[in-house]
């Protein structure tokens, strides 16, 4: 029997389509699922080259490849990996995997090819892309050498890439360049371990944009059987409007903390500026009325003037609490103000311009301050007050030195003193609510207000000091464009 | 009934001032002593300065709750604890002078032994019956 009648027999009973070419790209013989996968009769088939098989697209430089395979004839699949097509008789193009397998008579090489028609895997296969392409998640697919074989819409918008600049590349480009030469170990155990789970559980994950930026994401991991091997299909979650939410509400919690600080100074203040110099008022008014029966008004004229000078002092430390109040509620405009001048202001109310204290300024940031100006008052009222308060009678001279500075984003604003100065236990209270150090003090709450207040302008209070040789302050403030509103 | 000795430990003078005139008038009171801070008042006391008097009569001590430094309880814990240590009560009687009705620092004073009572600021007739009914 020769050799065609034996592989007539073979094609007969093979359940796949199966042709015969010879080395001229004649084609010899034909099974009957071939002939019916193509159209074509066995004579009509006989008739022609098998380039009027091949898609008109490659046709020209398909006896290039036949020859090319003929020359290294190894069994393989043709084109793997490619998307092959067919041509059948009435011009359908149908999606084709195929297999090759030299053969000889002894006498002529020959090439027997087995096609598959996998148009309904190709339908499926669309099918599953377009589902995943309506899927919002991102969802990126590599084969276990990290090369990516898949992206959906949601993965292309993401990444800001169009889908054939992706598919064939190293999944790496998607990663942030410090990451990157890690990244293949990580999917290495990952292949050997594959379990779906979500990807670097603990760690904080970037990828990287086609435009270089980077984002925080959350990855899940899912492995996948495919017939050329497992792929993994990785779903990203774009974390960024996560984590912007997180610090919106951080900040939230820090003007809450601020707001809540300065309700407690509310509250104590109403207790203790408002009753306490009530209550005195009122003891002393009982006292005037029983004076004026009994005819001391001596005593009359001198308590009264008593009750007007508490009266006045009451209405200010309530008033300056509720400008804070205001201010931690709604906000204040900010506007240029000038250090020198405020500070010249404040130095008057507090000493009424009689003082042996001596004020050093030294501004060495120049600009105008763009800030909330009754908060900076209050900030540095209370700084200036603290360290008039607590001068060392001991020391010849008793200064107070303020100085601004530039700093980086911002200015730094610095209260020194050479006065008794703050032990370290006391340091350490000495931003917290209600604590008054010794009966110098007013109500305790001046300094952890201070620091709320910095905290809310967006900067930052220091304080260092020695016992004995005096105490430092420092506040930053930053400029115009870092501050959030 | 003989007069009562008084020390007043308060850092507002006026407030100080308002007891003395109302001790003054109500009659039945002795020395006042007037101290202005916790620490003066221990300090004080340990010199031995608030012994009962001649007769016998505890001082009365009307103490401040909102003081700087040592606030009025915080100086009444320090004079048990100094009482303790020493194995003798300190024989002294204690109001609590405030000017607010706070439920935390009323039971707070419900705690503390020593103390046998609050009154209010500014002191007036009711007080100083609360006072007398202490030590009759």
């Amino acid at each position: 029997m020769s050799l065609i009648d034996k592989f007539r027999l073979a094609f007969d009973i093979s359940p796949v389509p199966m042709l015969l070419v010879a080395s001229d790209g004649s084609m010899l013989l034909a099974n009957d699922d071939f002939l019916d996968l193509f159209e074509y009769t066995i004579e009509e088939l006989r008739g022609l080259n098998v380039e009027a098989l091949v898609p008109a697209s490659i046709r020209e430089y398909h006896p290039e490849l036949r020859s090319a395979y003929n020359q290294v004839s190894t069994k393989r699949s043709m084109g793997a990996g490619r998307d092959l097509h067919g041509v059948t008789k009435s011009g359908n193009v149908i999606p084709l995997e195929l297999g090759l397998e030299p053969v000889t008579d002894g006498v002529e090489k020959m090439a027997l090819v087995a096609a598959i028609d996998i148009s309904h895997r190709k339908v499926h296969e669309d099918r599953m892309h377009r589902a995943m392409d309506a899927a919002a998640s991102a969802m990126v697919m590599v084969d276990g050498r990290g090369t990516i074989v898949f992206v959906n819409k949601a993965a292309s918008t993401l990444f800001g890439y169009d889908e054939e600049d992706l598919l064939g590349h190293k999944v790496e480009m998607l990663i942030p360049e410090e990451f990157r030469r890690a990244h293949p170990v990580y999917l290495g155990s990952f292949m050997n371990n594959s379990t779906e789970r979500f990807m670097g559980l603990g760690r904080d994950l970037f990828a990287r944009r086609s435009d270089g930026t980077r984002f925080p994401v959350e990855i899940s991991l899912t492995p996948v059987d495919a017939p050329s091997g497992v792929l993994v299909m990785s779903t990203i979650v774009d974390l960024s409007e996560r984590v912007a939410a997180a610090e919106a509400v951080a900040r939230k919690s820090a003007e809450l903390a601020a707001l809540n600080v300065e309700l407690s100074h509310f509250a104590y203040s109403a207790s203790h500026d408002l009753k306490a110099p009530l209550s005195s008022i009122t003891g002393l008014l009982n006292l005037c009325i029983e004076d004026l029966d009994e005819g001391n008004l001596d005593e009359v004229r001198e308590n009264l003037a008593r009750v007007i000078d508490i009266s006045h002092r009451s209405a200010k430390k309530v008033e300056g609490v509720l400008q804070i109040a205001r201010a931690g509620r709604d906000g204040m405009p900010k506007v240029p103000v000038l250090l020198d001048a405020i500070i010249a202001e404040i130095w008057i109310d507090l000493t009424g311009g009689k003082s042996t204290t001596k004020l050093e300024l030294e501004f060495n940031y120049a600009d105008p301050l763009v800030t909330e100006l009754p908060t900076l008052k209050v900030i540095i009222e209370n700084m200036l007050s603290n360290a008039l308060r607590y001068g060392d009678s001991s020391k010849p001279e008793h200064v107070i030195c303020v100085k601004s500075d530039a700093v980086e984003d911002g200015v730094k604003i610095s209260v020194r003193d050479n006065g008794i100065g703050i032990s370290e236990q006391n340091l350490l209270k000495v931003f917290q609510m209600f604590i008054r150090l010794d009966e110098r003090s007013g109500d305790g709450l001046g300094l952890s207000l201070v620091q709320k207040q910095v905290e809310r302008l967006g900067g930052e209070i220091t304080i260092n000091s020695t016992v004995g040789q005096g105490t430092e302050i420092c506040f930053t403030l930053p400029s115009e464009e870092k501050t959030h509103d | 009934m003989t007069d009562i000795p008084v020390v007043v430990v308060d850092d507002n003078v006026s407030d100080r001032y308002i007891v003395r005139r109302r001790l003054a008038k109500a009659g039945g009171f002795g020395e006042i002593f007037e101290v202005t801070n916790g620490t003066e008042f221990l300090e004080r006391l340990t010199r031995g300065d608030f012994r009962r008097d001649a007769q016998g009569t505890p001082f009365l001590i009307l103490m401040d709750v909102n003081m700087p430094l040592l606030t009025g309880f915080e100086t009444i814990l320090e004079m048990e604890r100094k009482a303790q240590a020493a194995n003798s009560p300190s024989g002294l009687v204690v109001m609590m002078l405030t000017s607010s009705s706070n439920p935390q620092d009323m039971a707070k004073a419900a705690e503390i032994g020593s103390i046998k009572g609050y009154v209010f600021k500014p002191l007036d007739d009711e007080g100083v019956q609360k006072i007398r009914s202490l030590y009759a």
